[in-house]
């Protein structure tokens, strides 16, 4: 399966967005801001999610604003990081 | 209603930095801190930790029971025992009791009702037991709790015990939020990067009746908490429920901003916690009034925080010395407030205690020093 | 002392102001209804997805209370709540001991809510509430002790209005007893009990 559909599937999995589709998201949209209504739990709950799911552990907490931009800049990061 | 005065005094602490009041006043005093770094697999993490160390455990006794044991009993030997058989009410403030038994699936025992009735089972009191848990400002709820209990005349006396332990449990949760600082804590720093974790077990004794008390109490003078209403673990970026409790304190205090001597913050060290604060104190128009955090000495104690820190303030006005914010070198929040860097000499009439946790909780106390 | 409005929610099912409630939703055996309370509440909501079961709960009962009471006669920070339980956060507690005992890393998600208080702040950040929290834990609920407790509050003048009770939960068991008082002299029909 492609690694940006799966990885829609966990976010709405490992953030509890219930309500949303993997169709919902878009692979350019940016995740925090109005969009999906992410918060700074939801931010920590990605690092948990590139942990749990891509065996990548991130030190600082910081590096997240880059990588978690969007589904096309964490497909990018896993890409180039998955253990 | 007619306000009674309400006492509260007897204070205890046992905290990596001593076994009495006294003795973590004074190592405080000199600039000590508790916190230490200890082996990895202690306590799964590598950062800086207040722990009681050379603790004797009473027999049959779990270290979180023997904590709150001994400090009661230390508390009580400050009051006339004359007094036991009066009606107390014993409150118990811990965010996670004796969460080690959760690790052996024995979930009877990790519920903090049982910490509470085997403690309350070995002190000689006269009394009922409850627990206040709600989260790092239990230990100001529970003084607040134990004040209008009394002052509505439903109990005489109360013993407030707040306890909390470093465990793996907290530390993997504060890890996961990225919350501890890999050196020791330095509040209201500008490059401050964290909390760090202590244990302690801190008692305080209320009363209507000031003859209880074999050295004089302070005078429990206004108390209040409040909601952010804004997110559940971020702080309100306005400060807004802190602000709301300090108001109400002083408001039931009777007291002016003006007449604050001297502020015990909360402090963490984390940078969301201490821009609140300033932002807090500065909306109160408290950013002159010298503030400190104790938390570079003992680390976050969590349910015991309050106890021990307000016990601390008590010390500082017994000893008219205000003690440095320990860990700050170069103070630097959002808002400029006048943050003690070292211990300075002051008489203390007057003193406002707060306190923030998860969930968007607020608390305030306000204690005045005893005119008689 | 009674309250102007109650709402129970147990596994026997929904009681609101003593009489039935959703009672076409079907309470399963080891399968919590909280979501199809949601549901059949119709609230757009989606904050509610991230809660514990603790958190669900009270969040639910406050929702079906709001439909008796309006919660704005009373000023934004003039609403105590006071919760009771004896379970604290276990519920919750145990996810997050698992994670430790796997030797996964810990979901900061969950972490959060091994604190029973976080409830109240759910409850407050749905509804505007800037009163006075207070959450205490004991063996069995006595009513006579948590009116005990709201009335100390109301007497001292910290609040209008106490809403809370009873909110406990552990895994398939759940009991929620949610009391709504006030000062006012009349109005007050349902027994706390």
């Amino acid at each position: 399966m492609n690694l940006k559909e799966e990885l829609k599937k966990q976010l709405i999995e490992q953030l509890n967005l219930v309500e949303i589709n993997p169709s919902d998201i878009e692979d350019d949209a940016p995740l925090f801001g109005d969009g999906l209504g992410l918060d700074s739990i939801d931010a920590l709950e990605l690092i948990v999610l590139l942990d749990t799911y891509y065996n990548i552990k991130i030190d600082k907490p910081e590096q997240g604003k880059e990588i978690f931009h969007s589904v096309n800049s964490m497909a990018d990061f896993i890409e180039k990081n998955r253990a | 209603m007619e306000r009674k005065v309400i006492y509260i005094g007897a204070e205890d602490i046992l905290s990596s930095l001593g076994k009495t009041a006294a003795e973590s006043y004074q190592n405080a005093l000199t600039g000590v801190s508790g916190l230490k770094k200890h082996p990895i697999e202690n306590f799964f993490t590598n950062k800086p930790l207040g722990i009681i160390e050379n603790f004797r455990l009473l027999e049959d006794f779990t270290k979180v029971e023997s904590m709150c044991i001994e400090s009661a009993r230390n508390s009580l030997s400050q009051v006339y025992d004359a007094c036991f058989l009066d009606k107390w009410l014993i409150i118990i403030s811990t965010t996670k009791g004796d969460i080690g038994y959760l690790e052996q699936n024995e979930i009877d025992k990790a519920k903090p009702t049982y910490l509470a009735q085997r403690v309350k089972g070995n002190l000689p009191l006269n009394s009922e037991v409850m627990v206040v848990s709600n989260a790092c400002i239990s230990g100001l709820l529970a003084i607040i709790t134990a004040h209008d209990y009394i002052a509505t005349g439903k109990y005489q006396h109360a013993l407030v015990i707040g306890v909390d332990t470093v465990s793996k449990f907290t530390t993997s949760g504060f890890e996961s939020f990225y919350a501890l600082s890999e050196d020791p804590s330095s509040p209201f720093d500008k490059n401050r990067t964290g909390l760090s974790l202590g244990e302690a077990a801190s008692c305080v004794v209320l009363s209507s009746k000031s003859n209880l008390f074999k050295e004089v109490p302070m005078v429990f003078v206004g108390g209040a908490s409040s909601n952010d209403a804004n997110h559940i673990s971020g702080p309100s970026r306005t400060g807004e429920g802190l602000v709301r409790a300090i108001n109400l304190a002083l408001k039931s205090a009777n007291v002016e901003q003006s007449q604050i001597d001297f502020i015990s913050a909360h402090g963490t060290g984390t940078k969301y916690n201490d821009d609140m604060e300033s932002i807090a104190f500065t909306r109160c128009n408290l950013q002159n009034t010298p503030v400190n955090s104790l938390k570079g000495y003992f680390g976050h104690t969590l349910g015991a925080a309050g106890v021990l820190e307000l016990s601390i303030s008590m010390q500082s006005m017994r000893n008219n010395m205000m003690l440095k914010t320990l860990g700050c070198v170069s103070p630097g929040t959002s808002e400029d407030i006048n943050v003690l860097l070292n211990n300075k000499k002051a008489k203390l009439k007057t003193v406002l205690k707060t306190a923030s946790g998860f969930g968007g909780c607020n608390a305030a106390v306000i204690l005045k020093n005893n005119p008689n | 002392m009674k309250a102007k409005a109650s709402v129970y929610i147990t596994n026997q099912g929904i009681t609101v102001n003593n009489k039935p409630f959703f009672s076409d939703i079907v309470f399963v055996d080891n399968e919590l209804p909280f979501n199809k309370i949601y549901k059949q509440l119709d609230l757009n909501y989606p904050k509610y997805h991230k809660m514990d079961n603790l958190s669900k709960l009270g969040f639910l009962g406050v929702e079906l209370l709001k439909r008796e009471i309006d919660l704005s006669q009373y000023g934004e920070d003039r609403i105590a709540q006071i919760f009771q339980n004896s379970y604290s956060s276990l519920d919750t507690d145990i996810v997050h001991q698992k994670s430790i005992n796997d030797k996964k890393m810990p979901s900061p998600a969950v972490f959060v809510y091994t604190l029973p208080n976080i409830v109240m702040g759910e409850i407050a950040i749905r509804n505007k509430l800037y009163g006075e929290n207070l959450f205490t834990l004991v063996d069995k609920f006595s009513p006579q002790n948590w009116l005990e407790l709201s009335n100390v509050q109301l007497a001292l003048g910290k609040a209008d209005a106490i809403m809370g009770g009873w909110i406990d939960i552990f895994e398939n068991n759940f009991n929620l007893r949610l009391f709504l008082l006030d000062n006012s002299r009349e109005g007050g029909l349902f027994e706390v009990k």
